[in-house]
């Protein structure tokens, strides 16, 4: 709270400088704002014809486009041939020398000081207390890329990068509709980040979008650098495993949930863009359901619940069956496991906890590391804590085959890799103390969690998502209904629902 | 709580496959012997095989044999993946009741697990024998006895929960499954060997092999096997494949005494020929057919009046059979069933159907 104080005052409150009609003066002022910023260019100007017009132009170097400050400001103020008896000399620069797309007019210090730091250029001209804001933005940026985490088989091979405005116009270019709206607002008190929060009007859901504006209004902080920063100080389960806010760096996802009645947030700087409300199936569908054929699609969607499943049990129901209930063990399979153990001095669970986070090392190792070094760590993975361990007689094979089996499956769904782990820790916990009573403990209390926890008023549980999408995929001429409670226009289609 | 809130790595325990219950050497007590899951070899690139451990102890009851094994072991037993129990010849003369009580009140051994008695001298032999395929003898057997009602049905196969219940209803008396010692090549291997009979708790005699399979007859539990008959000459020449069998055993309470009626439908496949009569006519057919339900009848006469006769034991459940039918009539009765058992009337008919002759339509042909 006092945080947000402080730097409030510090920008918005000072003692604001104000322009004064004589130019040496303002120059002055601007410079030593700047102060010991060696980036500000101050461009001093006088007029071929008419010597007595002064100005002057700020930007900060390599945030402008300089081909087209150079030609179509500086250019035309040099030569341009005054009227000498001319009265409105601000107004005649803005209007008719200036080729510069947008002019502002302005006296606000603090809004000068934002054009220069954005990459816009700010015009004084002597005589005047106003200042022109010319549109010169032009930095380089990032070429548009498949996302790395979200590769799909099928559909547009295009992200977001990190300029919001060419984001925005990605998107625009899926959703040519007016109804397509875009609210800008600025995060951070210090990084004054642009962002934007993009819904369908007629189709997003009024509550949760005055919602959303009441919570991001409600926390001011330095500086956002990534829209996980906002993620986390609106997120209604800030303590949650399972977040309740998605994200994704791909514009035809963004574009598919706001048509589903879904709310997005871009933030300038970041590829990254959180759509809510976000429900717990939402984890399981890819954009490849969309335009892969049905089946085949469904299948997927089952296999990546059930991975689900399978990562977070597979230790725990490993540890309760052969620590607990041998009884279950069909007997060669007890035989067996009996024949590996053997001579492993530590207990299962011990096994099973030391794997599993050597398993997490590794993975982590392999994001963190330069990719060239992959192959030496799966070498290393593989033989050193895989088969060596193992013939050292370290860990027991089967334990290895079920550190492998979670942590692969576990993969499936790198969208909940975090909660994953600390749900799969919790199960191996609670069944290393009460065998599968333990793990059915910890299920049912999963389940009840996770039937309690809303995402912007809407259970991430339930089964407001139409059910056409739930845990398959139905063809389209199927799926007429959009999400039920978040869209306000429920129907996607006005087709039968039979396909021709 | 329910036998499972205490951590056990599977290593510490002692994996008890089947247990041989023998009567203790001074002739009080018993005498156990565990057959455990041991293991041999395990070095280099070989990992470890299974085999089969012998542990015996002694104990004045039986849990205390089983508790004093842990002077010899060093894990302790754990017996929720015993499979055989083979009970001895002289225990069961005594009564089996004791025997099955630890099994019952302990919660490790499962109700699934397969009785049988030792017809040698004592259990312990038997299950000391090697077996074919499987290192341990005790799986072996178990899975011999699954095998006998699909293939074979020489013997009624029993698990503990089976015999809980002939123990415990009224009207039917105990069978088991009995295990003796054959030779097979040098070596010599345990097989089964046709049915203990009980009475109460104690066993009386045995049963053959051939006449065990129509006890399983009379009991309805046929499910497969062969039946052998001969048509002309004295040695049987004909194989017929039980395919499907039905037995329905109904009471006939109208008259003074109780009389039993057998009605048995059976259908089988002719599978073997050896005789040399022309048979592979329709009425070829139904001269076996007609042979075959003789052999039938005349057998399971035969078996009823042995086992009225020398054991006067009801373990076909025909007692069962009238209460089920009428249990007031049964309640008059139940007192003086030895006795009206040993003089029961039977009415046998068997109804036999040959659905279909294998391959072949006739003889195998012998040219020339």
């Amino acid at each position: 709270m006092w945080i947000r104080r402080i730097y409030a005052s510090k920008i918005k409150d000072n003692n604001r400088p104000i322009l004064t009609t004589d130019l040496n003066t303002n120059i002055r002022l601007i410079r030593n704002i700047f102060k010991d910023d060696e980036t500000l260019i101050t461009r001093y100007i006088e007029n071929q014809t008419d010597t007595t017009i002064k100005c002057c132009i700020f930007y900060i170097d390599g945030m402008v486009n300089n081909k087209l400050l150079n030609e179509d400001i500086i250019k035309p103020l040099l030569e341009h041939k005054f009227d000498p008896k001319v009265s409105d000399l601000i107004n005649i620069v803005a209007k008719q020398v200036t080729l510069s797309g947008s002019v502002d007019k302005t006296s606000d210090f603090y809004q000068i000081i934002q054009a220069i730091v954005y990459g816009d250029s700010v015009l004084l001209v002597n005589g005047y207390s106003d200042a022109l804001i010319l549109n010169t933005k032009g930095w380089a940026t990032r070429a548009i890329a498949e996302p790395e985490a979200e590769r799909v088989l099928r559909g547009p091979r295009e992200g977001f990068n990190e300029s919001i405005m060419a984001n925005l116009t990605m998107l625009r270019r899926k959703l040519r509709t007016q109804d397509l709206k875009i609210k800008f607002k600025v995060f951070g008190a210090r990084t004054q980040t642009k962002g934007c929060i993009c819904y369908i009007e007629g189709v997003a859901n009024k509550d949760i979008l005055a919602e959303l504006e009441r919570r991001l209004d409600k926390f001011s902080i330095d500086g956002t650098l990534d829209v996980n920063y906002i993620s986390e100080l609106i997120d209604e389960e800030p303590y949650s495993p399972i977040k309740t806010i998605g994200s994704t760096e791909r514009p035809d996802t963004v574009a598919g949930k706001l048509l589903e009645g879904r709310i997005a947030l871009f933030l300038d700087g970041t590829p990254v863009v959180l759509t809510l409300p976000h429900l717990f199936i939402e984890h399981f569908q890819s954009s490849d359901d969309y335009y892969l054929n049905y089946f085949f699609a469904s299948i997927g969607r089952l296999l990546r619940i059930f991975g689900f499943l399978l990562t977070i049990s597979a230790p725990a129901v490993y540890v309760a069956i052969t620590c607990f209930h041998h009884e279950i063990l069909p007997t060669p399979l007890m035989m067996s496991i009996i024949m590996a153990r053997q001579s492993v001095p530590m207990p299962t669970v011990v096994e099973m906890f030391l794997m599993l986070i050597m398993f997490e090392i590794l993975r982590e190792t392999g994001n963190r590391m330069p990719s060239n070094i992959g192959q030496s760590l799966s070498i290393v993975g593989a033989l050193v804590v895989g088969q060596a361990a193992v013939d050292a007689k370290l860990v027991s094979a089967p334990v290895i085959v079920i550190v492998a089996t979670a942590g692969i499956t576990g993969l499936l769904i790198p969208r909940i890799k975090g909660g994953i782990i600390i749900i799969r820790f919790i199960l191996l916990c609670l069944s290393s103390i009460l065998g599968l009573y333990g793990y059915i403990f910890g299920m049912m209390g999963l389940m009840i969690y996770l039937f309690n926890i809303r995402s912007f008023g809407i259970p991430i549980m339930n089964g407001l998502q139409s059910k056409q999408d739930m845990y398959i995929r139905s063809p389209w001429w199927n799926m007429m209904k959009r999400p039920q409670f978040m869209a306000v226009d429920k129907t996607r289609s006005n087709s039968d629902g039979d396909p021709e | 709580m329910t036998g499972c809130a205490n951590y056990r790595e599977l290593e510490t325990l002692a994996v008890v496959t089947g247990t041989a219950f023998d009567k203790g050497s001074d002739g009080t007590g018993y005498h156990l012997t565990f057959e455990i899951l041991g293991q041999s070899g395990g070095d280099g690139t070989q990992g470890p095989t299974v085999k089969s451990q012998l542990i015996e102890s002694d104990g004045n009851t039986i849990f205390d044999a089983v508790r004093n094994a842990l002077k010899r072991s060093d894990k302790k037993l754990y017996y929720g993946d015993c499979k055989t129990v083979i009970i001895s010849n002289e225990l069961a003369h005594e009564g089996i009741a004791p025997v099955l009580d630890w099994l019952n009140r302990d919660s490790e051994p499962r109700i699934t697990i397969n009785l049988f008695i030792s017809k040698e001298k004592t259990a312990k032999e038997v299950i000391e024998q090697k077996s074919l395929n499987d290192p341990i003898t005790s799986y072996a057997l178990s899975n011999i006895d699954k095998n006998n009602p699909k293939f074979l049905s020489k013997t009624a196969s029993v698990q503990l929960y089976q015999a809980n219940n002939m123990l415990g209803d009224e009207g039917i008396s105990l069978i088991l499954p009995a295990l003796d010692i054959a030779n097979n090549q040098n070596d010599k291997i345990t097989e089964l060997g046709g049915t203990a009979v009980f009475k109460k708790d104690k066993l009386l005699g045995y049963l053959g092999s051939d006449e065990s399979k129509y006890l399983v007859f009379i009991k309805n539990q046929v499910t497969s096997g062969l039946l052998i008959i001969n048509m002309e000459s004295a040695s049987p020449d004909i194989s017929l494949e039980i395919i499907d069998s039905k037995t329905k055993v109904t009471p006939i309470l109208t008259g003074k005494l109780p009389e039993m009626k057998i009605e048995i439908k059976t259908q089988v496949a002719l599978s073997e020929m050896q005789t040399s009569a022309d048979l592979d006519t329709e009425s070829g057919i139904k001269k076996i057919e007609e042979k075959a339900s003789a052999t039938i009848e005349a057998n399971i006469k035969q078996l009823i009046t042995k086992v009225q006769r020398e054991y006067d034991s009801d373990i076909f459940g025909f007692g069962s059979a009238i209460y089920k039918n009428d249990s007031d009539y049964w309640k008059k009765i139940k007192p003086q069933w030895d006795s009206l058992f040993q003089s029961l009337n039977i009415e046998v008919s068997a109804e036999m159907e040959i659905i279909n002759t294998g391959l072949l339509k006739s003889k195998t042909k012998v040219g020339g």
